[in-house]
Formats: C-alpha cells, sequence, structure tokens
C-alpha cells in the first residue's frame, strides 16, 4: 500500500432480536435511523466530532424491503449536523455490504481525498416476520433460482453446502463439527454485552447443536441452531491517514493498521463451483494475506462470517487451517475455540453475536479493533507478541461477494 | 375413497359464531387443498357461510383471513410444493398471498338459509336448542335435492334425536368441535347405529388431513366431554354446601376453586371454567342432557345466578364476561357474594380460603408441569404426596379426584364409551388436563 490506513473508535450497537431479554417482537421498536445515530454517533464522540471528519460512507443490504427506505447515505447528516454538505456513499453487496463500507473508506483514504472517513453498516431485520425475511434475503441470490429454491432460500442454499459435506465426509463426523461451532459461538457470546446470544442460559449446548434437521419445518440439512439470527443492529469505525490520527488527537497504539485487504466477486448467475468449498472465500483471503506479506500462522485471531456453521466449517479450510474434509475435525477438536490455535470469532461471530447484515463488515473491523488494542472486556483474547495481526472475511450471498481484511496491533 | 361431488359444496349454519368461525376456517382450510390438486382443477367447491347478520359475517370474513395467513406462513414449505407449477408466484409472499385469495375465494358468505339448499355437506353449529337445529334441518332436508349430509356441531343433544326429528334418514353425524375449533386438537365424533358410514369415513378423514385427535363416542347425551365436565361441576357446586357454616358464599367458591386448580393441578379451577364456558351455556346444556337421562342433572345455583343476570362467557375480543369471578388481564379480581349481589376483592377473601387449604404437596403447577418433559414422574411424585398428607387441602383433593375417577368410569359403564382411554384423551385435549380421570394416583 502506498501509505499507511487505520481503523479506529469503533461500535457495535446491541444486536437486537429473539435472545435479548429487551426485544418483544409485538412491541414498537427503533427503527433504521436509530441505529445509525448510535453507532454514528459514539464513533464521532471518540474521534472528536464531525468536524474531523471527510466524508463517510454506509454500508446496507435490504433497507429498502425490511424497512421501505432507499437513500441511506443522505440518513448520515442525521447522525450530527456537521455531516451536513459533507460526502457520503451508501454500498451494497448483500450480506459484505459492511465489508465493502470498509473498502470504499480504505480506498478513499489511500487515493487521498480523505483523511478520517466514517464508517457504518446497518440493517434492521426484525420488522417482518421470517418467512417474509427469507425473501428479501433471497435478493442476494441469482433471482432466476429463487423460484426452484427453498421459501427460506439461503437456509436451503447452506443446507445443500452441509448435505454434499455430509455425503462426502460423512453425517455424525460433520454434525460434531457444526455442534461444537455452534458451541463455541454461544459461548464467546456471553463474554459480549452487545451480543444478541449474550443472556442464553443453555446449560447443554452441545446436545442442542447435535438437533436433528428436520426437512417438514425447516431445511433438510440444517437445524435452527446451524443458523445466524435475525438482527437489528448497527457498527461504525473510523477509517484514517497518518494525517487524520494526528487530526482526531488519537494515539497510533489506540488503532489498528490495515496492512492487506481482498475484495473479489464471483459470477452471481453461476451455481458454486463446489459445494464443499467456499471458492471465493479462498481467493479473497490468499490476496489480503498476500498484499500484507505474511502466513496464516501470524494470525491471532478471524472474524468469519459463519451465516450458517457449516459456512463456518468451510471457512476454515478455506483459509487453509484445515485440509479439505478436515474442517469439522479442526473445529471438534477445539482448534477454534477461544483457547485453540486459532482462535475464531471471539464474541460470538454471525451465530453468536447476531447478524445485522449490513452492518456485520464493521461489526467485524469494530471487533478485530477491540481484540487487537486490548479493549474486547471479557471476551479479550491474548494476542501473542510474534502473532499481531487479525483478519476479517465477510461473505456476501453463497460465496459470491468477499471482503477480507488483514489488520496489525501497532507497536 | 370418498366422492367428491358429495363433499364438494359446503355450508356451515352459525359460520359466525364462535364455533362456526372455527368450523368455517377448518372447512376452508380442507377445500382449498383439496381444490389447488391438479386432478381437481376442473371442479368448483363452494363454502356458504351463513349467518343472520351481514355485519357478522363482514367481520367473520376478516377472522378467517388472519387464520388464513397465520396458517399459510407456518406451512410455507408445503405451500411452495403445492403452488410449484405456478412460475408466476416466485416469493413467499406472493405464495401466501395467492392461497389466502383462492382459499377466501371459495367462501360465499349468505345471510339465508336458502343458500344451503345448494349445498352437499352441512356443518351445524347454531344454539343448542333442539326445536332450532331440527327446524333447519328439516327445512334443508324438504328444499334441498341433492340429499345432503349432515354435521351436527351439538355437544348434548344425543344425535338420533335429530335424526328423526328432521327425518334425516341416517344421514347425520355428531361432530363436536371444541372450543376455538382452529387451534383444539379434539374432535368427539358420535355415529349413528345404522348412520351412513360414508359419512363416518368423511369425518375421519377430515379430521386426520387437519391433524385432529378424533374420538368417538356412543349416542348418549352429553357424550363424553360434557357428560364428564357437567357432572364435575355439579360436585363443585355440591361442594359449596359442606363449606356454608365455615366460610361466606363468595368464600367457598373461591376455596373450591382454589382447590380444583391448584390440588388438582388444572389449568383453570371449575368455577373459572364455568365462567369460561358461560353459565348460561352449562345451565343450558344440563336441560338438556336431563330431559334425556335419568340421572338428576339440575344446579338451582346456576339458574339463580343467570336471574341476577351473572352469566360469564366472552366479549367478542376474547376478554371474560363476570361470572363467578371478575377478571383482569386473565386473572381472578373479584368474587361474586351471592347475597350481597356484588362483587368482592380477591385479596380480602384469600387469607382465611389459603390458610384453611394449607400449603400444596409440592410446589409445582399445571404451567410448571406441563411444560416439563418429565410430566408423569412429576405427577406421581406429587399425588403420592398429596395422599400422605392430612392438611385440608390434600384431603379433599383425594377426594376430588376419587369423585373424577368414578365420573370417569360411569361414563364407561353407562356406555357412553366403550374406553377409559377415550375418557381420558378428551379430558387431556379437549380440556387441557394434565391426566386422565380414570388414573393410578387415587
Amino acid at each position: 500500500m502506498n501509505k499507511k490506513v487505520y481503523m479506529v473508535a469503533g461500535y457495535n450497537t446491541v444486536s437486537m432480536g429473539t435472545g435479548r431479554s429487551e426485544f418483544n417482537p409485538k412491541k414498537p421498536r427503533p427503527g433504521l435511523e436509530h441505529y445509525i445515530q448510535e453507532a454514528g454517533k459514539a464513533t464521532l464522540k471518540k474521534i472528536g466530532g464531525a468536524k474531523n471528519v471527510d466524508e463517510s460512507v454506509i454500508g446496507n443490504f435490504m433497507a429498502a424491503r425490511f424497512n421501505n427506505q432507499g437513500h441511506l447515505a443522505a440518513m448520515i447528516p442525521s447522525i450530527d449536523p456537521g455531516l451536513q454538505y459533507k460526502p457520503s456513499i451508501r454500498v451494497e453487496g448483500a450480506c459484505a455490504s459492511g465489508g465493502l463500507a470498509l473498502i470504499s473508506g480504505i480506498k478513499s483514504v489511500l487515493a487521498g481525498t480523505a483523511d478520517v472517513v466514517l464508517a457504518v453498516g446497518v440493517e434492521v431485520q426484525n420488522t417482518v416476520k421470517a418467512m417474509y425475511g427469507a425473501d428479501h434475503l433471497a435478493l442476494a441470490g441469482w433471482q432466476k433460482n429463487r423460484k426452484k429454491g427453498h421459501a427460506y432460500f439461503f437456509p436451503g442454499e447452506f443446507s445443500d453446502r452441509a448435505k454434499a459435506y455430509y455425503e462426502k465426509y460423512g453425517e455424525e463426523y460433520t454434525r460434531k463439527g457444526l455442534a461444537t461451532w455452534y458451541k463455541n459461538a454461544i459461548e464467546n457470546a456471553r463474554l459480549c454485552p452487545t451480543a444478541q446470544e449474550f443472556e442464553n442460559k443453555n446449560t447443554d449446548l452441545m446436545a442442542t447443536g447435535m438437533t436433528q434437521p428436520n426437512g417438514h419445518i425447516f431445511v433438510d440439512s440444517l437445524n435452527v441452531f446451524d443458523c445466524s439470527k435475525v438482527s437489528d443492529g448497527a457498527s461504525a469505525i473510523a477509517i484514517v491517514s497518518e494525517e487524520g490520527l494526528k487530526r482526531i488527537g488519537i494515539k497510533k497504539s489506540e488503532a489498528i493498521e490495515v496492512v492487506g485487504f481482498g475484495q473479489v466477486e464471483e459470477n452471481l448467475l453461476d451455481d458454486p463451483i463446489s459445494q464443499t468449498e467456499l471458492t471465493t472465500t479462498k481467493v479473497a483471503v490468499e490476496k489480503a494475506l498476500n498484499m500484507a506479506g505474511i502466513s496464516r500462522d501470524k494470525l491471532a485471531t478471524v472474524e468469519t462470517h459463519d451465516c450458517f456453521t457449516i459456512a463456518g466449517i468451510l471457512a476454515t479450510e478455506a483459509l487453509g487451517f484445515a485440509k479439505p474434509g478436515k474442517g469439522a475435525a479442526f473445529v471438534t477438536e477445539g482448534n477454534t475455540s477461544r483457547s485453540g490455535i486459532i482462535p475464531f470469532n471471539t464474541t460470538g461471530g454471525l451465530i453468536g453475536w447476531g447478524h445485522p447484515t449490513g452492518a456485520t463488515g464493521v461489526h467485524q473491523a469494530v471487533t478485530l479493533w477491540e481484540q487487537l488494542t486490548g479493549k474486547a472486556g471479557m471476551a479479550q483474547i491474548d494476542i501473542p507478541k510474534e502473532k499481531p495481526y487479525g483478519l476479517s472475511v465477510n461473505m456476501g450471498g453463497n460465496d459470491k461477494t468477499l471482503v477480507a481484511v488483514v489488520y496489525k496491533k501497532v507497536e | 375413497m370418498i366422492n367428491l361431488d358429495k363433499i364438494q359444496h359446503v355450508a356451515v349454519l352459525g359460520a359466525a359464531g364462535k364455533m362456526g368461525s372455527g368450523i368455517l376456517y377448518l372447512n376452508t382450510l380442507y377445500l382449498s387443498q383439496l381444490a389447488l390438486k391438479p386432478e381437481n382443477c376442473n371442479r368448483t367447491f363452494t363454502i356458504y357461510a351463513i349467518d343472520q347478520s351481514h355485519e357478522r359475517l363482514q367481520a367473520l370474513m376478516l377472522y378467517i383471513k388472519s387464520l388464513l395467513q397465520k396458517w399459510a406462513e407456518k406451512n410455507i414449505i408445503a405451500l411452495r410444493a403445492l403452488f410449484a407449477e405456478r412460475d408466476d408466484l416466485i416469493e413467499n409472499r406472493e405464495v401466501i398471498q395467492a392461497f389466502i385469495e383462492a382459499a377466501l375465494a371459495l367462501i360465499v358468505p349468505s345471510t339465508r338459509l336458502e343458500s344451503a339448499y345448494d349445498a352437499t355437506l352441512i356443518f351445524e353449529a347454531v344454539i343448542e336448542n333442539i326445536e332450532v337445529k331440527t327446524a333447519l334441518f328439516s327445512k334443508i332436508k324438504e328444499n334441498n335435492p341433492l340429499n345432503p349430509w349432515f354435521l351436527s356441531n351439538t355437544s348434548s343433544i344425543p344425535i338420533d334425536e335429530l335424526n328423526k326429528k328432521a327425518r334425516l334418514d341416517g344421514n347425520i353425524i355428531g361432530c363436536h368441535f371444541y372450543n376455538p375449533p382452529a387451534v383444539q386438537k379434539l374432535i368427539e365424533v358420535i355415529e349413528l347405529k345404522d348412520g351412513n358410514k360414508q359419512l363416518s369415513e368423511y369425518v375421519y378423514q377430515f379430521g386426520k388431513e387437519l391433524g385432529k385427535i378424533m374420538v368417538p363416542a356412543n349416542d348418549i347425551a352429553g357424550f363424553i366431554g360434557n357428560g364428564f365436565f357437567m357432572r364435575d361441576l355439579l360436585f363443585g357446586i355440591e361442594k359449596l354446601k359442606q363449606f356454608k357454616n365455615k366460610f361466606s358464599f363468595s368464600e367457598s367458591v373461591l376455596l373450591v376453586d382454589t382447590l380444583t386448580r391448584d390440588f388438582m393441578l388444572r389449568p383453570m379451577g371449575i368455577f373459572q371454567l364455568m365462567d369460561y364456558v358461560g353459565i348460561d351455556v352449562c345451565s343450558f346444556i344440563l336441560k338438556v342432557m336431563n330431559n334425556y337421562l335419568s340421572e338428576n342433572l339440575h344446579s338451582e345455583l346456576l339458574i339463580s345466578l343467570m336471574e341476577k343476570h351473572v352469566k360469564g362467557g366472552q366479549n367478542a375480543d376474547g376478554s371474560q364476561k363476570p361470572g363467578f369471578f371478575t377478571y383482569q388481564k386473565g386473572r381472578i379480581e373479584t368474587v361474586y357474594n351471592f347475597d350481597k349481589s356484588m362483587y368482592e376483592p380477591i385479596e380480602q377473601l384469600l387469607p382465611k380460603v389459603q390458610e384453611y387449604l394449607g400449603g400444596l404437596p409440592e410446589n409445582q403447577s399445571w404451567r410448571s408441569i406441563s411444560r416439563n418433559k418429565e410430566k408423569s414422574e412429576l405427577l406421581s411424585g406429587f399425588f403420592r404426596k398429596m395422599t400422605q398428607s392430612n392438611t385440608a387441602g390434600c384431603q379433599l383433593g383425594m377426594e376430588y379426584m376419587r369423585q373424577m375417577k368414578t365420573i370417569g368410569k360411569n361414563l364407561v359403564t353407562q356406555g357412553v364409551t366403550n374406553s377409559d382411554e377415550h375418557v381420558n384423551t378428551v379430558m387431556i385435549t379437549g380440556f387441557h388436563h394434565l391426566y386422565g380421570p380414570i388414573n393410578e394416583y387415587c
């Protein structure tokens, strides 16, 4: 990279939805603007206010359907009058919209058009029942496949991946891996007060994760615990240059450095090249690691896009931590737990923390910023000196839009 | 196989009522799915929703629409398969909408009985009055050229009485739904001895398709459900006398209600249940049963309460009207004082009642046990401790349990049903009891 890019001053709202005791689907709830403003204001407060911001970017997937609201870039000034008449753009790449917001901010800093970018990601999904939400989310797939797809379209797509993995490597073996992924996710979420599963009190997570899927009420090869949550939430972070850091008056050690990224697209009209491989994820991660000039053994932690447990297992393989077919074992053996070789999703990921779709990419950056700067509270993991890196992997659709970012702890 | 010609035009009499609306909904669900089958694409299915006022029929249509929507949302996976050939329906929302529209299109709301003259199947859910029912049946029988089959939702009148009085030639069956029919799983089926076998076959198939639990009962007034419930409530009323000297009327009512709810682990006490069903309805059913049975089934108390306009039952929004009790958000708030014709706050009465009854054998409730997987172990433990306790509540509870067993057993000896199991199934599914009255706990 031609100049240094940092991220700092992250903030996550609560991931609101079933599981949170304050969530009541029958009562009116905060809307899109509330989440945008809560996250935006929190980040602005940490960076000395809106006057320091050159431009903003907002990632969101489907507010037009979930909230009957388009034109989200123009909602940015509602965060603070100081953002009025400043540049702002909205980006969309399905569930990788948040990741695209990061990329957009990084590119603005690299291009020199901005020294301080406010990046926000948001989604408010609990406005409709699950079967209608499935319609909205299905727009992340090729529209001509919708008719033959499952009522719960994306659970159906990933159920097909799980089925293929079962058939290739064994059902019981796979199920154990999926259940362990679920268990880790919930245990990590219990350490993060903003997580949707923070209050989960289940005493036998493994048994819950082992629940036999039932195609009559859901999909054939995944149970409901294999799925990420339906969430309302927003995240925000500042993307800044060295000059930007000076302007906002924050020490480098309070920030993380972006040292590599990969953002790639696969043809939306094509079926997956392989049901048991996240091909696009693999490409994006390789690009990011190459740009960072590091190998994966330098990573202290990974935030991966576990929209479904099977996506978590497949990610361990796409990232090269496990060989094809060995991802389930890698997870079952505890390697991805918070005390394992490579802790994944230390605040619960999409399954445990929540998945406000358009916010997820930004949430991942905030989590890594917290972990690499020692701000993760109860969820803090040890960041070894020889492994000062973190990786985020944000996926849109069924492995179609990918954003991988490598971050480095700043000494 | 049921001949579809015989079931494709349905009429529901009393369609806007509490029971009729549910029966209409179930018929709509059943026929709409039949209508969607490719082999039936050339058939026209019709459901005449017959009731007295246009206003109620309009409200009914909105109610049916909301029920269909809930059903469609819950069954979206099956619905997508049903609509697989419809290339224009892509999203769940479109499939659900199309299903609702097609189902509602089957319903023809009408305030005229004449509509039933075009029906092949007549579901009846009008007032529990033999004269009214037979008058309607006779009229339809005389004017309908299709020789229709009749299904009565009566909960107490012997089917053969309706058959003979309306001259239906055996083309009638008892099909007793429980309230609310859309949700309640139980249907009591009362076949005539020499009734129409095809009609029976149809009823069982209809119930099966809708996921109902069908329990056969013999044609004796009150059948199993009311046969049990009426004797249960008469015993509760009789019990009040026992406390006459020690307690006021309102205290005794609260005492027996608390006993039957908390000590017998039922969802509601016997007096609350009477309020729920309606004191007038209970009184009416007793009167009907009394006509046909040699046993004296009669309550002066219920008649006196009705004279004082204390009737219970529910408002249109589902909230409870004043009866033995008044309610706030479903909880008992005041208790009726018969002598003073006024209600007294429950807090003033409860301490004395609780002190007399003493504590429960174990800290359990209908709610806590119904949610527990180890239901039968918990029930055994609860009632075992109850037999060992000397408190007034436990002893009265056991006496009540024994009486319930006797009532249940008598239904079998009197030939209302041939099996203990059927009695228990009706009480468990129809009345949400955690256990059947014929049990090993007492």
